[in-house]
């Protein structure tokens, strides 16, 4: 089912939550509304589950206008972070419940209800009490809730955020695969970058009750619309281009080295405006005509590393540079000798990993 | 956002909501107005304050004023101390036989007003225990039928609130806060007068507010032991009962007076000290200190002594309702039936009476508590506003000034209720609504927004998600409310007192009219029937459901 907010304005306490806000999502896709706390992607949730009516402007299932329609009779499944399972009633009794309320009961009912939790991977834990279940069990239960009563939408507001890091990636492509089974056009709502990218078909990018930017993840990873997109997608370093205009540098594409090595063979340019030109000694080095041409091409700076963060996997690096802190992410066991806080550095920044957008 | 689900879109609690208000307008706020309204108005029909003047100009109406102020005054210090003592004891010292205070809110609420008097009376009266025992050395203890006997039994019927209120307070500051000041090198005396009383502060003048107020609204004591210093609210009674007609307009000014000095300490409780109170992490509450030897004995006495003295008004009672007596002279010691016979023939209709009013009112304001406490947690708007301040008003209301209003308000017109059991419930259901109220508004705080959320976009309209999702999970808050509605609504006498009527008597108004005619050792007969009433099911639910009521109150 297609969904679309129609020219939807929302005021709340006096400010402006939305002007003449439209967002067409398409039938049957996994939607994403990406933002930080605060920008409104969770009372355009709450809109399209009923709890909030907007002040004007429509909203649409289908060619069906539900503006006015209460939350009880949307058809809507809903998932909330803090779980919200009845803590009253037994896993299997949540999932039953909105069976009930449809009148649907017997043993055809009680079926779909234990179907429904063996695919969330919970059959054994029917008769538990929500109490007694872990966080991600307790969200599988809200998940198999909200999808045994087959609604023509989906909503998630943040599932996974109170979910420690291995159960978000456990259960998110529980989640992902759930929606791929079924179909059902889903909007998902996170704070999450790589939570986003991970599982959406599409992601929209929210600022302060504007959309700033649609499309797929990884269009919007490369091509971020503007430098707040760029910036909240992460991995990004904001260089400033003079002209209000600045460049997006993505952190896991810059090279980092030690400048008696580099020192060597330093080309005579850098692109980065107000970066100090650094003097190549020997372009001969390097190996191979392509990565030389591509080298003598690339911006480089120098820094001195501020900080070093071991993460496992990556190491990240904040080097004061010229043109403000750069942020450098590198993986840790190719890299092998890592850099220490204080070191000079040089750094360069490859012209593919280089965006320019204005501001 | 916060409030789930707008109120203006859904009907259901919409409706609810009006009818709320509407009862609330047309049952507490009209009568009040009126009688309000009434207390400037003369006997010729005339407006003005010449009704306020000839009070204050009258002394034996300025003094029922004044005599109201003191004792407000003696017995909020007096409760405070005692109360305030015992639970600084009992919340920061481990010491023996400190558990026995968990009985005291108990055995408060077990115990009438009406029957407290009776049995100091019996105890410390002219005739009483105490002076018989004092006999034969020639001495006798002050008269009870005086300032000091008056203070002493409203002091032993008030402390509790002080108790209740300071202990919460004391067992909310977090321990961390003295931790974190002696850590930066304060010793331990400076810190609890620099950072723990701050903190317990508003819990302090709380309760002090709440005592003053039960004070000077409370009726059966002062009535019963008052008779040389009449305070405000049984004089109005006074007035109201008169054969020879009583000043109908003086009556609508003592109650105004009342309503103002009540309204006025709900506006302090509500503008200086709500607002003072802190918001303290969810803390450790600090240990108490284990204390030996002869500071152990004392503190175990001190507990003891408050326990038996509170406990001492039902002992006397069961041992007088079998003690013969001739006329108003008691002989202890025998032992005989016929009070208890007397009491069981003459108090069916009565008893009865009062068990069903009870019930009624129980059922009837449960049910009105918990919607109303759910509007205002989980609905909240201007109007559910409103309908918090108005449900906490009774609160402020001494039951004498409710009965007065009541009855001058539904006498005559399109509503009579004046000599029906009607009003008499009512005047229960109003009472007790504030107590019911807050009862459910801390549970209904617990639940989140999102699992009703959740009832309704599986489906479920708003108004039934509450009774099949939010109505189970407080369950025992308000079954705990009912009970405690209907317990205090079976010791009820200051409202019912003045609107009873031929038939419709009730336990604790046939107990005062007993006292009141010098025959107590009938009076104690019906109070331990009407003692039994209460505690038998309190008893029975806190066995079988484990009910906390000290919780609650």
């Amino acid at each position: 089912m297609r969904i679309r907010f129609e020219g939807v304005t929302q005021r709340y306490d006096g400010a402006t939550l939305f002007e003449d806000l439209s967002l067409e999502i398409p039938s049957g896709k996994f939607f994403t509304l990406l933002g930080p706390s605060g920008c409104g992607k969770t009372t355009l949730l709450r809109m399209l589950a009923g709890f909030v009516v907007p002040d004007a402007g429509r909203v649409w299932f289908g060619d069906r206008d539900v503006t006015a329609l209460p939350v009880h009779k949307r058809g809507v499944g809903m998932v909330f972070q803090d779980y919200a399972l009845f803590p009253d009633r037994s896993a299997f009794a949540n999932v039953m419940y909105g069976l009930e309320a449809r009148d649907i009961s017997g043993d055809d009912a009680k079926a779909r209800a234990m179907k429904m939790l063996e695919r969330v991977g919970l059959a054994d834990f029917a008769g538990r009490s929500p109490s007694t279940l872990s966080g991600g069990q307790r969200q599988r239960v809200a998940m198999a809730r909200a999808l045994v009563i087959d609604p023509q939408l989906l909503l998630l507001d943040e599932p996974l955020a109170a979910l420690d890091v291995k159960l978000r990636v456990e259960l998110r492509a529980m989640v992902r695969e759930l929606q791929l089974e079924s179909g059902i056009t889903t909007v998902f709502v996170t704070h999450d970058q790589e939570e986003a990218l991970a599982l959406s078909d599409i992601v929209a990018v929210m600022d302060r009750g504007r959309i700033v930017q649609v499309g797929a993840p990884m269009q919007i990873y490369a091509n971020p619309a503007t430098g707040y997109a760029a910036d909240f997608l992460g991995s990004a370093n904001l260089i400033p281009a003079g002209d209000g205009r600045f460049k997006v540098a993505r952190r896991e594409e810059i090279e980092i080295g030690s400048p008696t090595v580099a020192s060597k063979w330093l080309p005579d340019h850098s692109s980065l405006e107000g970066a100090p030109r650094m003097t190549a000694e020997d372009d001969a080095q390097l190996s191979s005509p392509t990565r030389a041409s591509a080298a003598i091409r690339d911006p480089f700076l120098a820094g001195v590393i501020e900080s070093v963060e071991f993460r496992g996997s990556v190491t990240g690096y904040r080097v004061r540079t010229a043109v403000g802190l750069i942020h450098v992410d590198v993986w840790s066991v190719q890299h092998g000798k890592a850099h220490e806080r204080g070191e000079e550095v040089w750094l360069r920044i490859p012209e593919t990993a280089l965006v320019v957008k204005s501001s | 956002m916060s409030a789930a689900l707008r109120l203006r879109r859904d009907p259901a609690w919409l409706a609810v909501t009006l009818f709320a208000l509407a009862v609330l307008a047309i049952f507490l706020v009209w009568p009040l107005v009126t009688t309000f309204a009434y207390s400037f108005r003369g006997k010729e029909g005339d407006w003005g304050l010449r009704g306020y003047v000839t009070f204050f100009a009258t002394r034996a109406y300025r003094d029922s004023l004044y005599n109201t102020l003191i004792l407000g005054a003696a017995v909020t210090a007096t409760s405070m101390a005692v109360g305030g003592a015992l639970a600084i004891l009992v919340a920061r010292c481990k010491f023996p036989l400190a558990g026995w205070v968990a009985a005291l809110p108990l055995v408060t609420l077990v115990i009438p007003d009406v029957v407290v008097a009776a049995a100091w009376t019996l105890i410390l009266g002219q005739q009483g225990i105490v002076n018989a025992w004092l006999e034969p050395l020639n001495v006798q203890v002050p008269t009870l039928y005086s300032w000091w006997g008056l203070i002493f039994v409203m002091t032993l019927n008030s402390y509790v609130y002080a108790f209740v209120m300071i202990l919460v307070g004391l067992k909310a500051v977090d321990r961390n806060l003295e931790e974190a000041a002696l850590s930066l090198g304060r010793p331990m005396p400076r810190v609890l007068v620099g950072v723990t009383l701050p903190l317990i502060l508003p819990s302090i003048f709380g309760a002090a507010v709440v005592v003053f107020t039960h004070v000077i609204g409370s009726f059966g004591i002062p009535a019963i032991l008052g008779a040389r210093m009449p305070m405000l609210a049984v004089k109005a009674y006074n007035e109201f009962v008169s054969e020879l007609g009583g000043n109908p307009q003086m009556q609508t000014i003592m109650a105004s007076l009342l309503v103002m000095l009540g309204v006025a300490m709900l506006a302090v409780q509500k503008l200086a000290i709500e607002r003072r109170q802190y918001q303290m992490e969810s803390g450790r509450t600090p240990a108490a200190v284990a204390i030996r030897g002869p500071a152990a004995m004392l503190a175990a006495i001190t507990v003891v002594l408050v326990v038996v003295l509170s406990l001492a008004p039902a002992v006397v009672a069961v041992i007088t309702a079998f003690t013969p007596a001739k006329g108003p002279v008691l002989s202890y010691g025998g032992f005989t039936l016929d009070h208890l016979a007397t009491a069981i023939s003459k108090a069916r209709q009565p008893l009865w009476n009062s068990l069903s009013l009870a019930a009624i009112a129980t059922v009837v304001g449960v049910l009105f508590s918990v919607a109303v406490a759910y509007l205002v947690v989980k609905r909240r708007s201007g109007i559910t506003a409103t309908l918090d301040v108005l449900v906490m008003l009774p609160l402020t209301i001494a039951g004498t000034v409710l009965g007065i209003a009541l009855v001058n308000t539904f006498n005559t017109g399109w509503l009579v209720l004046t000599g029906t059991w009607i009003i008499m419930a009512l005047a229960y259901f109003l009472r007790r609504i504030p107590n019911s109220v807050r009862a459910a508004v801390g549970p209904l705080h617990n639940i989140r927004d999102s699992i009703e959320e959740a009832s309704v976009s599986l489906g479920v309209p708003p108004l039934a998600s509450f009774f099949k999702v939010v109505l189970p999970l407080i369950k025992p808050a308000v079954w705990a409310a009912a009970l405690l509605m209907w317990v205090t609504s079976l010791s009820e006498l200051s409202a019912t007192i003045v609107l009873y009527y031929g038939g419709m008597s009730t336990m604790p108004i046939e107990i005062f009219q007993q006292v009141d005619s010098g025959r107590l050792a009938l009076a104690s007969a019906y109070s331990m029937i009407l003692m039994l009433a209460i505690f038998l099911p309190l008893g029975i639910a806190r066995w079988i459901f484990g009910l906390r009521l000290d919780a609650v109150e």
